[in-house]
Parts: C-alpha cells; structure tokens; sequence
C-alpha cells in the first residue's frame, strides 16, 4: 500500500520535474533544481519560469486533480455506482453556469469570487436535484436520471449566456470551459488550496462512513448509521471539491472516473486506503494531461481538460471492456 | 441483563404498511430472550417486513416495537445497532472487499465520528472470524468464496457488532443444502452456547422444525401459530398456513416433527393434476 502511495508520489514528481523544465523556454534540470532552491544562484530569468509560472500551474494540476478524484470517489460511494462522476448530479455544470454567468456579466477583476461562484453553482446544483429527486429518500437512481436532465438543462443555459456575451467575455469563458491550466498564478493556486483543504481532510476522516454506505442502504442503517445524513454530507464534500476546482481550472472531465477507478484496483474498496491513492493518481494525470497539452502541438497549447478527454474516453472504453471479459 | 422473563423483542399491536398497503394489521408478537426463532409463513405473508420492524429499519404506522422493556423509537439508531444486528435477505459488497474488511464494518455503531479501531474492536473481529471459523479465509475478497462461506463472513459481520439479538432475513435461501446445514448449525451454537437471542426467516420447514426452539407461522400479516415445534408442525396448522395437506412424522434422525406432502386432493399427483388442466383447455 505504503509502496504504491510512493510509486505513485514518484510519479508526480517526474511529470513535475518535466512540468518545470519543458516548454516556449526550455530549461535543463540542472537550473530547474537551482531556481526551485531559494539562494542557490539561478537566473532571474529560470526563476522567474520555474517559480512564478510553471510551478504553480503544476501545484494546481495536481491539487485540482486530486480534488476531482477524491469528489468522484465520494459521488461513487453515495451512488453505489463504481460508473458515477460528478458530473452525473449535475455538480460540474452547475458550477460551470455560475462560473460563466460571473465572467460574462461582471467581467474581469472577479478572481477572488470564482470558487465561491463553483461551490455555490455546484451546491445549487445538487440541492436541485436531491430536491427534485426525493421521494420520502433519495434513491440512486432517480439521483442519476435527475442529475442528467439538468445537467443538459445549465449546459444548455450556459452556452446561451457565452451566445449572448461581448465577445472578448465569450472568448474567456469558452477557453475555460475546455479546462485549461494557462493563466493559473500565485493568487489562484492560494484560493484554490484554501478551498479544497478542507474538504479534502473531510473526505479522509469521514472514510469508514462512506465504507458502510457502500454495503447498501439496509445494511448500513442497520449498522446505526443515518444514511440520508452521510449521503448529504459526502455530497456536499462533492460539490465542494469540484465546484472550487471546476471555478478555477474549467471542467476537467474524467478524471473523478478513472482515478477512483485504477485506485480501488489497486488499493481495494475501502475509503481510507483507496482515496490517497486516488488523490495521487488524480494528480498525475491532470499534471500529465497539462504537460502534454503544452507540448505536443507547441507552440499552440491543447486545454488539459481537452487532453484528458480525449485521453479518458478511450481508456474508460478499455476499462468496461476488460471488466465484462474478466467476468466471462 | 434484564430478566430472562421480559421478551427479548415485542410487538404490541403493531400495523405495518408499504406506502399505503398494510402488510401487518394488529400484529402482536414476542420473540423468547436466548432462544432461536423461526419466522415462517407462505410468500407475501410478511415475514420480512415484520423482521425489519424488529430491527428498527422500518417504523410502524400504528403501535409499538419494544425492546426488552424499551420502545425502539426513543432508541437513537447507533444505540440500536449495539444491541440489534440484522442481516438482510442479500446483502452486496463492492467489488474487492476482503473478509475481514468485511467484519471490521460491523464495529461501526461501536465507533464515534472520527474515532478509530480500539483492541477492544479488533478483539471482536478476531473473536467473529473464529465463530465462523473463517480464520483461513480473512484476507481473501468475498466474491472469490463459495455462497456458503460469503454468508458465513456476512454472519461473521453482524456477530463482529456484538449484540445479544440477531435478526437474519432468509440466510439459507440461496445456499446449497450442505451450506443451509452449516448456517443453520451456526445459528444454533450461537444460541446454545452463545446465549444469543437470534431470529431468522426461514422456508425450510423440516430443517427449521430440526434447530428452532420457537416457530412463528406468519400467513397474510396475522400470526396463525407459533410455539415450539410440536406445536407448530401440526397438519391442520400447515394447511391453514400453506395450503397443503400433509401428514407429519418424527424425523428418523432426530425425532423433531417432519412434515411429507400429501397427495393432491382426487388422489392426483400435482402432475397428473396439471396435465389435466392442460388437456382440458387444449
């Protein structure tokens, strides 16, 4: 276990490493290792790559990599559906809607107020839908059926709003609607950490609960747990995790599937060894995704939520296909 | 410990309902302390329903579940899930749950929020695993054993919460017969020298006559029998509550009644019977 969390951290550090030294201005190790030491001598200028732009967009690849992850873990574990994302309840869209509804109708200068926009559009988002879909409790189910309508209801809405808005706000939102790192700064990665360290030590100490949860409704009540408590409490862990990302990074798509995914193959299904690992692999891929965003069609940039999508999608196709032919 | 004379579980009066339907109407009901009922009945009689009554997981609409001499609804649901367990009918587990991950879950009412594993809960697993004598197997997944063993590791969950009832929804249901034997076999040790109070929904009628010290004969929500074996496994009382005509013998094995279906009325065989029917709508 401890192995892999290693593996894993290594991982991250390589694609690090390669973050910081490739790009439009390549950099040896050498002067990436001496700009990321204060006082050791590098350039003003590798110093200015390494720690002013590139280092903080790799620390909010994997801190918003991490946080998709452990989010889908958690929307996993409420649905009972090792498929689920947190996108199925609406979490992604609706915080994507109140995202683009700031950028395009209060214009720039509105940084401070994006994750809050995220978590609030992602809120109402599930709200809505445990709303819409209780009937004396909220079953999976009708969650997922419920999820789905609105989700192409404040998509739809959204691509109204960037229909409608001058076009230099358009220009924005659509660019962060592909999920892209590039103007991620100092200031952004620090909003950022401050919203998700919270959830995200949450999500760790609220574990065991989730394992109960995750031998069914009736077995867990009979446990003495209050299920509908914890299915709104890991829900709104959820919503917060990737409403804060989502604000600051765009919709990164999944990732909140196929971490949680390889982490339970590797570290089993309960939460306390499965959601680390799932932080980690999360990271790395959205960190990976970036890297090659930026260089492989250099000098244009691909949108790490493009790449992961693109990325994602065939292998979330290979990963049902194994399952049915193991099963067979 | 309250005086073995106070059931251990009652119902008093008890309606209980599925959305508007009512599956139960005046049920009353007392399960023995430290013995083994068997809840009987036909399909749809209410032998579940009532069983997740007992357990707390389903309130009634009209009277009083009681626990010893305590109502269950003042009980918050963690103190219940100390001093009741309850295994439903088929219970999942995600993919990849080991055994013993399996039993530590039943710890969880013994916990509080953010508390972790004391000795005193790995004790308690430890001491389920060997009950049912699963110690080989604990870090096996669950869905790589035999249907018998993964009830077994259910059973093991529930014993793994330390509560002096057990209730247990068909857990022989799905079990080939010499795994229907071992649980049932399980379930008796727990009794006899465990001094569990265990109850359990169960089809088998010659198998639950062999094990159960109190049967309970539940037909369309109304109790038409209940007693010890003797008194249950009577042929006008399995016709009441079945429908069938038998005939009722002691068990060459173990002297329990046994019951062996009659031929059907008109001395046909069901067969016979039915290629009747058939011939004459052709």
């Amino acid at each position: 276990m401890s192995g892999w969390l290693s593996l894993l951290l290594a991982v991250f550090c390589a694609i690090g490493l390669a973050s910081l030294g490739l790009g439009d201005h390549p950099l040896p190790l050498r002067e990436v290792w001496l700009a990321l030491i204060p006082g050791q001598g590098a350039t003003p200028e590798a110093e200015m790559v390494v720690l002013d732009l590139r280092l903080p967009r790799l620390l909010a690849a994997g801190l918003g990599g991490a946080a998709l992850a452990v989010s889908g873990a958690l929307v996993q574990a409420v649905l009972r559906n090792p498929l689920a994302d947190p996108g199925l309840l609406g979490i992604n869209s609706g915080a994507a809607l109140v995202v683009i509804a700031l950028m395009v109708l209060a214009g720039p200068g509105v940084l401070a107020l994006l994750p809050v926009a995220g978590f609030a559009g992602a809120l109402l988002s599930v709200v809505l839908v445990w709303a819409l879909a209780w009937q004396g409790g909220a079953s999976p189910l009708r969650l997922v059926l419920v999820g789905l309508a609105l989700a192409a209801m404040t998509g739809a809405m959204a691509s109204v709003l960037t229909t409608f808005a001058p076009i230099n706000a358009a220009q924005r939102a659509l660019i962060w609607l592909a999920g892209s790192l590039h103007d991620i700064d100092r200031p952004r990665l620090q909003l950022m950490a401050l919203w998700l360290a919270l959830p995200l030590g949450l999500s760790l100490a609220l574990a065991r609960h989730a394992d109960a949860l995750n031998l069914g409704e009736t077995t867990a009540r009979a446990l003495g747990q209050r299920v509908e408590v914890t299915r709104a409490a890991l829900i709104l862990i959820a919503a917060l995790l990737a409403g804060a990302t989502v604000a600051i990074t765009g919709p990164i798509g999944f990732v909140g599937l196929i971490a949680p995914h390889l982490a339970r193959h590797i570290a089993g299904p309960l939460h306390a060894r499965m959601l680390p690992v799932a932080a980690l692999i999360g990271a790395c891929l959205v960190a990976a995704a970036d890297l090659a965003g930026r260089l492989v069609f250099a000098p244009v940039q691909i949108p790490a939520g493009l790449v992961t999508a693109l990325i994602g999608g065939p292998f979330f196709f290979w990963l049902i296909w194994s399952r049915r032919h193991a099963r067979s | 410990m309250p005086a073995a004379d106070i059931p251990a579980l009652s119902a008093l009066n008890v309606t209980l309902t599925y959305g508007a339907k009512p599956v139960a109407e005046g049920l009353t009901l007392t399960i023995p302390r430290g013995r083994f009922t068997a809840l009987i009945g036909p399909n749809g009689s209410g032998k579940s329903t009532v069983l997740r009554a007992l357990a707390g997981l389903m309130r009634p609409a009209a009277g009083e579940i009681r626990l010893g001499d305590t109502p269950l609804r003042g009980l918050s649901s963690r103190s219940l899930a100390r001093r009741i367990g309850f295994l439903p009918q088929s219970p999942t587990a995600p993919e990849g749950l080991s055994v013993a991950d399996l039993i530590r879950q039943g710890r969880y009412p013994h916990r509080s929020l953010f508390e972790r594993m004391t000795a005193g809960d790995e004790a308690a697993c430890a001491r389920a695993l060997q009950l049912t004598g699963l110690e080989g197997l604990a870090r096996r997944p669950l869905d790589s054993l035999s249907g018998g063993q993964r009830q077994r590791a259910w059973i093991a969950m529930v014993l793994a919460q330390e509560t002096d009832i057990l209730l247990l929804d068909e857990p022989t249901t799905w079990l080939d017969i010499a795994h229907q034997i071992e649980v049932m076999a399980l379930m008796e040790t727990l009794v006899r020298q465990g001094g569990k109070t265990v109850v359990a929904v169960l089809h088998d009628l010659n198998q639950t006559a062999r094990y159960a010290g109190h049967m309970v004969m539940l037909k369309a929500g109304r109790i038409i029998a209940e007693g010890p074996p003797a008194r249950v496994m009577d042929p006008a009382l399995i016709r009441a509550g079945f429908g069938v005509d038998c005939i009722v013998t002691p068990d060459p094995v173990t002297g329990t009644p046994m019951w062996s279906a009659q031929p059907w009325p008109g001395g046909n065989s069901a067969a016979e019977t039915g290629a009747a029917a058939l011939s004459r709508s052709c």
